[in-house]
């Protein structure tokens, strides 16, 4: 038994070693805890993430998190500084203090991006902080141009994805072989439009047919959203725009009203009728009884009297 | 202060004084006191973990996003299902014309009482936020069973109060008139509650109406109690509570431990109080042990049909759930209750020697907690494995394996319901003194009474 335990363990740990080895760094980084002997404050573990939104808007979000008897517990109110290239007062973006959930997210303020240069190293780090040890992330990315745009013919309606990124003569030329995820935002979530996600062919274009029938607001509005997730040189890239293509959501005011998965204002007549006789009945036999027992305390008291 | 001339009874006193004597509530000896003593214990550990609870939340119960009931839920459908004990024996036996229910009726009522009254406290317990408890009234959606099932509870609770109550009323004024050297604030409490009982004919003709009208009303209530509490389960769509079946199953499944409870409270006072075999002999047991064996082939049937059927489709979900139950991490508990909680006692119970008091005792314990097992294994392993994957979820959320704390509140609820009948047999009588006066004239009628 030992024996395919100790096997088992091994080649666990074998793969881990492998995956480790040959994994590509990702632009969702996050840093492991430092050695705190120094100054016995706790350690913390920064995870940051870079996002651009519409091809224009350039977030960073770094999430502090603490080891807490072996779980790792958002750190509330800590200071992030944002930094591009190195750490520096000269190269500081913003600063941005975490939410409950740990998180501080710095808008990129594009008159202090470097204009000489199309990659970006970008750096959160929490310094000076009462009661943590000082620690950074960082990461790397890429310029990209990423764009959505939406096509009607006379019977079809298309979503035409472009990714570009500067060449080495710092034109825009097309990315080929990025995975791209289309969705339709819903009431609590995305709504993924295909289990498998779609690839830029060497144009660094994409182009879906969009289905019929989904339902949309009242006007047949939807918001459909492109993402490329988590990838090694862009980053988390997402273009999103809203088009009536979805089916008009009507709601008629006098169906769903009287069901039993109705608010308690709509109960089923039935419903409200047969339970208030049985309690009407029950407890009215009850009243009854009570009645009744005070009928034997008055023939009581006149026995006595 | 003046003494009242007792009511007369039209029989020999002295055989009135041998049942008086026999039946009357008797202050607690040195194992009733230690009995108090260790239940007052448990109970109060439990009061103590549940304030610690009511401060800090469920937080410090095992229960989590997937297993959000456990052992109080299984705790409270243990504890409806053995408060219709009440119902059987008061009403059913009733109606029925039982000649050997007399001196289990008291019996049964006092555990229908305490244990309806825990159902109802456990509940309670299980909020994480009891102080909103007003708002299930308040803000009541008629449609929701649980809605019905704080109604139904409510109601049974009620009717089954009367039921304990009414019955007393001829007993309370026999130890307001003859029980001497008592304080003066238990005479008080029985004259009060004997509400001038003289054996007035009228009274007598008004009592007898009212008790058979809640033997009646009691029935469809009872009925209503465990049928609504297994909708809580059925209504949803969960492997293992997705069963057209779960009413008559818990039902079925209540009688049978109900009829455990009583053997079990009936053997209890019959060792412990001197005289008691006059009153509960070995007829009474040989009665209660075919009951016993009746209800439980009836759970027997209801339970092959709730597994054997899932398990010949194994479908989905429910197989999982079925996997874990018949050969997985349940599979010790499910088969230790199937077999010792009802095989065992059919097997037992079967033969005549079986039914004599003390094996019936024994497997009256084996009934009881088997029934507790059972109502986990209703509760909790289902809520382990939903249709919905578990998906990046603690190790620790994916089983629910109760906290210290919780087994303690869950403890302190069923010592304080066993207090409950220990403090109800303290100052009531547990077996009705007048009617056993009545029963034991040689000319006496049973058909009058039944």
């Amino acid at each position: 038994m030992s024996t395919i335990r100790l096997i088992r363990l091994f080649t666990k740990s074998l793969l881990v070693s492998i995956s480790l080895c040959f994994l590509p760094g990702l632009s969702v980084a996050q840093s492991e805890p430092s050695d705190s002997a120094d100054t016995g404050k706790p350690e913390t573990s920064i995870e940051l993430m870079y996002n651009e939104a519409n091809n224009h808007s350039k977030v960073l979000t770094a999430t502090v998190k603490t080891n807490v008897k072996d779980t790792y517990e958002a750190v509330k109110g800590i200071s992030v500084n944002f930094y591009q290239k190195e750490v520096g007062p000269e190269n500081l973006l913003g600063t941005s203090s975490s939410n409950d959930k740990g998180v501080a997210i710095l808008v990129v303020p594009e008159d202090k991006l470097s204009k000489t240069s199309v990659d970006y190293t970008f750096i959160a780090a929490s310094e000076n902080d009462a009661k943590f040890e000082d620690n950074q992330e960082e990461i790397s990315v890429s310029e990209s141009d990423f764009v959505m745009t939406l096509e009607q013919g006379d019977s079809s309606r298309q979503v035409l994805i472009k990714l570009q990124a500067p060449d080495a003569n710092g034109t825009m030329a097309p990315v080929a072989e990025v995975e791209v995820r289309l969705y339709v935002q819903r009431l609590f979530g995305l709504l993924a439009l295909s289990v498998d996600p779609e690839t830029t062919d060497e144009n660094g274009e994409i182009s879906v047919d969009f289905p019929a029938g989904i339902p949309g607001d009242s006007a047949g509005n939807l918001i459909i959203v492109a993402k490329v997730e988590e990838h090694e040189k862009f980053g988390n890239l997402e273009f999103q725009r809203k088009i009536s293509w979805g089916t008009p959501l009507i709601i008629d005011p006098n169906k769903n009203r009287r069901e039993l998965w109705s608010s308690r204002a709509n109960a089923p007549l039935y419903l409200i009728f047969i339970i208030n006789t049985m309690l009407i009945g029950i407890w009215g036999v009850i009243a009854y009884i009570v009645y009744e027992v005070f009928k034997i305390w008055k023939l009581g008291r006149q026995k006595a009297s | 202060m003046k003494t009242k001339k007792p009511v007369p009874l039209p029989y020999p006193t002295d055989q009135i004084e041998a049942i008086s004597r026999d039946l009357m509530p008797k202050p607690f000896g040195l194992s009733g006191k230690i009995w108090v003593a260790v239940l007052s214990v448990i109970f109060l550990t439990g009061l103590y973990f549940y304030i610690e609870q009511f401060r800090f939340g469920l937080g410090i119960t095992a229960m989590r996003d997937y297993s959000t009931w456990g052992i109080y839920i299984a705790n409270f459908v243990f504890f409806v299902a053995i408060s219709l004990v009440g119902s059987l024996v008061s009403a059913i036996l009733k109606l029925s014309g039982a000649r050997l229910r007399t001196p289990l009726t008291r019996i049964s009522e006092m555990i229908a009482v305490s244990s309806i009254i825990f159902a109802a406290l456990v509940i309670i317990v299980d909020m994480g936020r009891p102080d909103r408890f007003l708002n299930v009234i308040f803000h009541a959606r008629i449609q929701s069973p649980i809605t019905w099932d704080v109604i139904v509870i409510s109601t049974y609770l009620t009717i089954s109060l009367l039921l304990f109550y009414l019955p007393l009323i001829p007993d309370l004024a026999f130890m307001r008139d003859r029980y001497v050297g008592i304080p003066a604030w238990q005479k008080k409490m029985y004259t009060f509650l004997a509400l001038g009982w003289n054996s007035h004919p009228g009274q007598e003709k008004i009592l007898r109406r009212a008790e058979q009208i809640l033997a009646i009303l009691i029935i469809p209530v009872a009925f209503g109690i465990h049928t609504v509490t297994s909708w809580l389960f059925a209504t949803t769509l969960r492997p293992g509570w997705d069963s057209n079946d779960f009413g008559p199953y818990f039902v079925s499944g209540a009688f049978m431990v109900g009829a455990g409870g009583v053997i079990a409270a009936m053997y209890i006072f019959r060792t412990h109080y001197s005289n008691w075999d006059k009153y509960l002999t070995d007829k009474h047991f040989e009665f209660m042990g075919r009951l016993l064996v009746l209800l439980s082939l009836v759970y027997l049937y209801f339970n092959i049909n709730e597994y054997f059927v899932p398990a010949y489709k194994m479908k989905g979900g429910e197989a999982e759930h079925l996997r874990a139950l018949f050969h997985g991490r349940y599979a010790p508990l499910f088969w230790s209750v199937q077999f010792f909680g009802m095989v065992l006692p059919i097997i037992v119970l079967m033969f005549r020697r079986g039914r004599k008091p003390l094996p019936m005792f024994i497997i009256s314990i084996f009934v009881i907690v088997g029934a507790w097992f059972k109502r986990f294994l209703i509760v909790v392993p289902t809520l382990s494995h939903p249709y919905i994957p578990m998906d990046r979820l603690p190790e620790s959320w994916q089983h629910y394996i109760p906290t210290f704390k919780e087994w303690s509140i869950t403890a302190g609820t069923l010592a304080g319901a066993l207090l409950i009948v220990t403090l109800l047999a303290r100052f009531f009588p547990a077996i009705p003194i007048v009617e056993t006066i009545e029963e034991a004239k040689p000319d006496h009628n049973f058909e009058e009474i039944s």
